[in-house]
């Protein structure tokens, strides 16, 4: 499959008869950062889910419950390789890392432990190489080391958080609404970490975020998603020309 | 003077049955009322390798820590499985199992009085009290499991991803780490702590399947009273109960014994309804 | 996608039944096929009450009341648990208080069951009520030991002191002699709690209970004292919980320490949890297979009791949502493949 590193063809999720993502195809190239913005209720999030896999063990749970059900249909690829059906751990191991939501930080873990258990898949050097290279990025968090995570502000969680997903050494790395309760200052320190990351390590980057302003300069290619659907594509420039996305999205 | 040692004893064996109910809470987030089955269901699977099959005591005992894990998975793989995320169900479930294999107990046969041998027979005298041998035996392997415990969760990779699990399972999995493995893990350890406790604690006294529900009261206890899942309330609180409970039956006589803990653990959810060293869920997310 | 994929790319869809009108409570009746549509499962279970006890033999007319009693505390069990979010272990403790409340009555005042029945629930509900004050804080599993405790903690207390006829329990209560009374006394009274708590819930009160469940912060930041809302859950549920305990020391015309017996705390939550919580129906079902289940296993001795932990666990594997909340859904909803 040509060089895109993660494909989705045809994807829908449905939750009970609600439709939350609809025949939505998309790639995200490697060693690029791709933006996928939209309101709430885009589907952002339910995509993010489905892609790490974690929608599997949501599906698996509500079957249990009998309850609520979620269907999903179409293909994902990761490095041409079809990841459908396999467990978020198993993809999390392949390189596929989702950074979530409201960042699910383990709150009674030290700042150290945290990046400990993140990085459970790598091996020592990768875990002492990974550890220098974030604390680079982050040198605020090496003076937090033995600060437990709940304690942590806010902007230093989302430093943590990704911290947290560097650690299990992504390949795609998966960045589930960074921006989330952030002043621009720290949005500015995690776009530079976004570029840092994609420059110097190589990770495939895919965001997804409602304030687009901030990241169009930083991707390469952008979906705009509305009602589960793609509206919009292009890279970035194109983009920011698009008459719809500026009244959208930069209020012109 | 013999109050000390006395407490010191009883409190090895209070920790010893709940660190095992303590990890798999605290790991998986189950309450696994089957551990008490589990370690009774140990103590008469040691009996009858060695009274049936034959085998020598060593043998016996090391074969029955090896079941005692495998019921632990089994119970995880089988049952726990698909009620998980379920409280309720969770407990419920396994109460059943608990039920089921402590009656399945009677049902075969051991009802009356069946004991395993001491390992070493005798006693010592320990600053002037006579303490048998088994007895010295089951505070070092308290001290030693207890120990254990400590360096694997907090310095093994195994014991890193259980810590993981415990707080937030979809973010562990995230990060690659499965779940289930990491459940179906602290279970077999959980469990075989259980057996641990089973052969080193059963050859004090007679051995009944009824002392399946009276280990597990006693390892809640403990672990409730010290705060669930946290390794250092467990010994805390184990020392605590073991030691009202001596000073009970020495100044009040044995009848009070189990209403002073009770009114203990009253006292304490009272006072300090998340245990004495467990943690309260108050760091609130921040956005 | 090809078209030839086309045909696997199905999902089961479901769908609500239509009824054409419903307002709040009180249903716009248009055909006879919607009514009987809606009050075929009440009709049902009304029958079931309050005419089947008619054709039981007299043994199994005893096992009805046993239900009953099961029922009574699963229902107060699942109040707590599903809309006031209190995991509550106390079935025994209820047992207790009620049962001695009315012993006491009877043996010392002399009251006949008319009069100690109705005084001992409410006044028992009390007692559980002021015992159960200092633990309201608690939450989940905390709340749960603690209320486990108190029967523990009452019965060693009547044992050491001797007191309320100590470990042989009060004996010859006055009872009701007609059995057709008896019988007929649980099946009204069940009934009528049954409707009435499931009124209760979906009423304002009701809806501040579960609110207090999902977040009682909230609750509080809005100027509603959770103390008074959770005492007087905890109350009610007692009420219930005593009325049973009160019932079988008449039915029995004995209370003693085992009133205060494990059975009563574990078995109504394993009912509340195979019927499926949060459905007052779910209890009233789950206490009526498994208190005739152990009846019916009798027979077979000692293998009785693991019979029955292997059929309770297999309800709560296959079925954990409940059985009652899978019939209603296969009830009220049909189901249909649809191409996407």
């Amino acid at each position: 499959m040509k060089t895109a590193m993660l494909s989705i063809e045809s994807l829908m999720v449905f939750y009970e008869n609600a439709i939350a993502v609809n025949n939505l195809s998309l790639e995200a190239e490697r060693g690029k950062v791709t933006g996928i913005f939209g309101m709430n209720s885009a589907g952002k999030t339910t995509l993010m889910y489905t892609i790490s896999g974690i929608m599997l063990d949501f599906q698996r749970k509500e079957n249990m419950k009998g309850g609520k059900r979620i269907t999903v249909f179409g293909e994902l690829a990761f490095n041409g390789k079809k990841i459908t059906k396999i467990q978020p751990w198993k993809r999390a191991k392949m390189g596929l890392v989702l950074c979530p939501e409201r960042r699910r930080l383990f709150v009674e873990s030290s700042v150290l432990e945290n990046l400990r258990i993140g990085a459970y898949v790598a091996n020592r050097a990768q875990w002492k190489e990974t550890l220098e290279y974030v604390f680079a990025l982050f040198p605020h968090l090496e003076r937090l080391q033995k600060r437990e995570a709940g304690f942590l502000s806010g902007g230093e969680q989302q430093m943590l958080a990704i911290s947290r997903a560097l650690m299990a050494q992504p390949k795609l790395l998966l960045l589930d609404e960074p921006f989330l309760g952030l002043s621009i200052g720290m949005q500015d320190v995690v776009i530079e970490a976004i570029n840092d990351i994609k420059k110097r390590r190589g990770v495939t980057v895919v965001i997804s975020e409602q304030y687009a302003r901030p990241l169009f300069p930083v991707i390469d290619y952008g979906y705009i998603l509305e009602g589960g659907n793609i509206v919009v594509e292009g890279s970035s420039e194109e983009l920011m020309n698009n008459p719809d996305v500026k009244a959208a999205y930069f209020g012109v | 003077m013999d109050i000390l040692i006395y407490g010191l004893i009883n409190a090895a064996s209070l920790i010893l049955l709940a660190v095992g109910f303590s990890l798999i809470y605290g790991v998986s987030r189950v309450a696994n009322f089957a551990h008490g089955a589990v370690y009774i269901a140990t103590g008469f699977i040691a009996w009858a390798l060695m009274n049936k099959a034959g085998l020598n005591y060593p043998l016996s005992i090391v074969l029955s820590v090896v079941v005692s894990a495998l019921l632990g998975v089994g119970i995880y793989q089988g049952l726990l499985i698909r009620v998980r995320g379920m409280p309720a169900s969770e407990i419920i479930a396994s109460f059943a199992i608990a039920m089921g294999m402590i009656e399945a107990l009677k049902v075969v046969g051991f009802v009356g009085s069946y004991g395993n041998p001491v390992f070493v027979r005798g006693s010592v005298e320990v600053l002037g009290i006579p303490v048998d041998y088994q007895r010295l035996i089951s505070v070092l392997v308290a001290f030693g499991t207890v120990v254990f415990l400590y360096v694997f969760i907090r310095r093994t990779k195994i014991g890193l991803s259980l810590r993981g699990i415990a707080q937030d399972e979809r973010s562990s999995m995230m990060l690659g780490i499965n779940s289930d493995l990491a459940a179906t893990i602290s279970l077999a350890i959980g469990s075989a702590l259980a057996g641990i406790a089973a052969v080193v604690l059963l050859p004090l006294g007679n051995m009944y399947p009824g002392i399946g529900y009276e280990a597990l009261i006693y390892a809640v206890a403990v672990c409730i009273v010290g705060g669930l899942g946290s390794l250092g309330g467990t010994v805390f609180a184990g020392l605590m109960i073991a030691f009202a409970q001596v000073i009970t039956v020495r100044f009040l006589g044995g009848q009070w014994r189990m209403l002073v803990i009770f009114l203990a653990i009253l006292v304490i959810l009272v006072f300090k309804p998340s245990g004495l060293l467990g943690r309260q869920k108050e760091l609130e997310e921040r956005v | 996608m090809a078209i030839s994929e086309n045909k696997s790319e199905r999902r089961l869809e479901r769908i609500d039944r239509g009824i054409k009108a419903r307002t709040d409570g009180i249903y716009a009746l248009l055909s006879w096929r919607e009514i009987s549509y809606l009050m075929a499962p009440r009709t049902f279970l009304l029958m079931g009450l309050l005419v089947l006890p008619v054709f039981l033999p007299e043994v199994w007319q005893r096992v009805f009341c046993l239900a009953g009693i099961y029922s009574l505390l699963a229902i107060a069990f699942d109040f707590l648990f599903s809309y006031a979010g209190m995991v509550s272990l106390g079935g025994a403790l209820w047992m207790g208080v009620g049962g001695y409340t009315v012993g006491i009555l009877g043996s010392e005042f002399g009251l006949p069951p008319v009069f100690s029945l109705p005084i001992g629930t409410f006044l028992g509900g009390g007692i559980c009520t002021v015992l159960l004050l200092p633990t309201l804080r608690l939450k989940g599993i905390y709340f749960a030991i603690a209320t486990f405790i108190y029967p523990f903690i009452i019965s060693h207390i009547i044992e050491a002191l001797q007191i309320a006829g100590g470990t042989f329990g009060l004996a010859d209560l006055p009872v009701i002699e007609n059995g057709w009374v008896v019988l007929y006394v649980m099946a009204v009274l069940l009934t009528g709690i049954f409707f009435g708590i499931r009124r209760l819930v979906i009423e304002d009160v009701g809806m501040v209970f579960r609110s207090m469940m999902e977040n009682d912060q909230a609750v509080s930041a809005s100027g509603i004292s959770i103390t008074v809302l959770r005492t007087i859950a905890v109350y009610i549920a007692s009420c219930i919980g005593c009325l049973a305990g009160g019932y079988l020391s008449v039915l029995y015309g004995w209370v003693g320490m085992s009133f205060f017996a494990l059975d009563f705390s574990i078995l109504p939550i394993a009912a509340s949890v195979i019927g499926g919580p949060g459905t007052f129906a779910g209890s009233l079902l789950g206490a009526f297979i498994l208190v005739p289940l152990t009846e019916f296993l009798r027979p077979f001795g000692p293998m009785r009791m693991v019979g029955y932990s292997v059929i309770l666990a297999l309800f709560v594997v296959l079925k954990p949502e409940g059985i009652f909340p899978y019939l209603t859904r296969k009830y009220n909803q049909f189901q249909r493949w649809v191409e996407v």
